[in-house]
């Protein structure tokens, strides 16, 4: 009975995130240029349109470049958060975890408006850096997560361990504390550029033509013209992420060592 | 001025008192070995040593020199953690390379010094492993070659053999003891396990709630207790508590069923303590019967037979129970057969 309401219950929570991919994904291979039911053919035009068309490929080489820049800087800041909090005490640790987790709270409107205005008055409002840096400290407190996950979950002993080793705190950072919290940074890297490829808010604000998103030029073409190139996009990336989500799933069990 | 001298020292955690007044002098080369119950203080103590802790009070000197404020990898001491640290992402030969790498050591003095350490706790074969794909007896090894490998000037060991089965540990313990003599390194190990501090230590120091109650060598703290703690700590005893009467120029310490003279010079003494292989024991109906200063008569209330002999618990009129060794030639006396014990004045050890 409890087997089947668990099963029951994964199905229809499944059906609920795939159906709507699952129903529209198709029209992808659409011959037709309307996205309705039924489909006039299939073709893969739409594919060959998105990669002739120069404002598609823009968007794309400006989301991954924007997103390789942000997550460069969220491990940095995340990353180095992470780890100077670890070497406070507890009340200082809650207090900054709280400060450092805090954009993530803050709805992103608020985020956008703040940045587009704050941005605008120091110049770099449409700037590549400046989407760089909003996609940044979005990513930021992601990375720091992980990144405390993975050094709360180190043996504190090893860092000990090391120092009576002779190890200068430096050198117990470099050689220990960090590989063994690799897989932390890493995860942490890939949530941050997922974050910043995918996000639309902020760069709504931030972006201007010349350095437009992906996510946002689909929201363009929402509003100008209903075609497949529309799913095409979606679909790509769909890709992208899923390939995104097993890259970490693999680096993962990279990190865990089978015990035998 | 010994090799290192533990002054006064005291370690509070907030309210709560780790270390009362802890003095120790370890003499250069010894094996020492502190020994005491969960909760004694025995880490705080080798924490301090190896100063991943400051002290409340006191201080420690090593070789003369104040090292009570010296950071950890300033000290030059090796540590083995009771559960062993051993460095999850490197191999074997890494692990224990990586105090000489630090030391900046050449590439070829690693590889020997590695190399030789490795052999000297017999893991020469095993050095590509990673650690989680050793036993735990190798991975205790390993954390003790790698505390040895850059020559500290001291050894502390925590409870090293604790996660080890019987067997292995006493192993173990041989080995330890073959490599301390071979190197001449002094070692400082802590243990809640007396047959391991006897087996092993030149001196041992019995710490109870977070003081020394004795630092003694392993047969004076076994014949010469000074506290009821130490005598029913190390080894198995049979205490008897009583008071101290004179009687005329002499005095006498009287207790449940029996008395005894004591020495004229004696000061007023509360316990005495006998140990098991000190007592006499023989069917009460035996014609020889057992002798001795002291006769009491009991009944056998459980034996343990182990070939060579039997531990009997006697029970006594008193109702308290008194532990003996006895022949086993014979087999073990069964329980509830009746019989004699003796045991003589000098074998009482007096506790003050
Ligand atoms: N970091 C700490 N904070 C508070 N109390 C501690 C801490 N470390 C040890 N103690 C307390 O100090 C006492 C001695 O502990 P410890 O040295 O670990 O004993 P042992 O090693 O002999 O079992 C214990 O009562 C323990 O609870
Ligand atoms: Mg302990």
């Amino acid at each position: 009975m409890s087997r089947a309401i668990f099963w029951g219950s994964v199905l229809l929570a499944l059906a609920f995130l795939i159906v709507p991919l699952v129903l529209v994904l198709p029209l992808a291979f659409n011959e037709g240029s309307f996205l309705t039911y039924p489909m006039d053919g299939f073709s893969l035009k739409w594919f060959a349109e998105i990669f002739t068309h120069g404002q598609w490929t823009r968007a794309f080489w400006n989301s991954l470049r924007i997103a390789f820049g942000a997550m460069i800087a969220g491990v940095l800041i995340g990353g180095l958060a992470a780890t100077g909090v670890m070497l406070t005490g507890r009340a200082l640790q809650i207090v900054l975890t709280g400060l450092l987790v805090s954009p993530l709270v803050v709805p992103s409107i608020v985020v956008g408006v703040a940045f587009a205005y704050a941005f605008g008055r120091m110049g770099l409002s449409g700037s590549y850096w400046g989407l760089v840096l909003a996609h940044a400290i979005l990513g930021a407190p992601l990375v720091f997560l992980s990144v405390m996950t993975s050094l709360r979950g180190l043996d504190p002993d090893l860092d000990l361990a090391a120092a009576s080793l002779g190890a200068s705190r430096s050198h117990r950072f470099w050689h220990v504390t960090l590989p063994l919290a690799a897989p932390g940074f890493l995860a942490g890297a890939l949530f941050a550029f997922t974050t910043s490829f995918d996000e639309v808010v902020v760069a709504l604000f931030l972006a201007s033509p010349e350095s437009t998103t992906l996510p946002v030029a689909l929201f363009a073409g929402l509003r100008d013209r209903l075609q497949p190139t529309i799913v095409v996009v979606a679909l790509l990336l769909s890709l992208i992420s899923f390939a995104l989500l097993w890259l970490m799933w693999w680096l993962q069990s990279l990190g865990r060592p089978q015990k035998h | 001025m010994s090799f290192l001298e533990i002054r006064n020292v005291d370690k509070f955690y907030g309210a709560m008192q780790a270390l009362a007044g802890v003095s120790l002098s370890i003499p250069k080369g010894s094996f020492v070995t502190l020994l005491g119950p969960s909760g004694s203080g025995k880490t705080t103590l080798l924490k301090i040593l190896a100063g991943f802790e400051g002290v409340s009070g006191g201080e420690i000197l090593h070789s003369g020199r104040d090292i009570t404020d010296l950071k950890p990898e300033k000290r030059n001491f090796g540590l083995v953690f009771q559960g062993y640290a051993l460095f999850p992402h490197m191999s074997v030969f890494d692990n224990v390379a990586y105090p000489l790498k630090v030391r900046r050591k050449t590439r070829d003095e690693i590889a020997a010094r590695v190399a030789a350490i490795l052999d000297l706790v017999h893991l020469g074969a095993l050095s590509r492993r990673k650690p989680h794909e050793l036993s735990g007896g190798q991975q205790q090894r390993v954390a003790l070659a790698r505390a040895l490998v850059f020559e500290p000037d001291l050894l502390l060991l925590d409870e090293p053999m604790s996660a080890l089965d019987k067997k292995l540990r006493v192993e173990l313990q041989d080995q330890l003891r073959d490599i301390h003599h071979r190197l001449g390194t002094t070692f400082i190990n802590v243990t809640h396990d007396q047959e391991e501090a006897m087996h092993m230590s030149d001196m041992i120091a019995v710490m109870n709630h977070g003081r020394i109650e004795q630092f003694d060598t392993a047969h004076r703290l076994y014949r010469r207790p000074n506290s009821r703690f130490v005598a029913d700590f190390v080894g198995k005893s049979n205490i008897f508590d009583g008071v101290t009467q004179s009687r005329g120029a002499a005095a006498e310490f009287v207790a449940d069923g029996f008395r005894l003279s004591l020495p004229r010079e004696a000061k007023a003494v509360s316990e005495i303590v006998i140990r098991p292989e000190d007592i006499r024991i023989a069917r009460a109906d035996c014609a020889g019967g057992a002798a001795g200063d002291i006769r009491l008569e009991g009944t056998v209330a459980a034996s343990t037979y182990s070939g060579d002999r039997a531990l009997y618990s006697i029970a006594l009129p008193g109702g308290r129970t008194l532990l003996t060794y006895g022949s086993a030639r014979e087999g073990a006396l069964e329980p509830g057969v009746p019989v004699a014990v003796a045991f003589d004045t000098k074998d009482c050890i007096l506790l003050h």
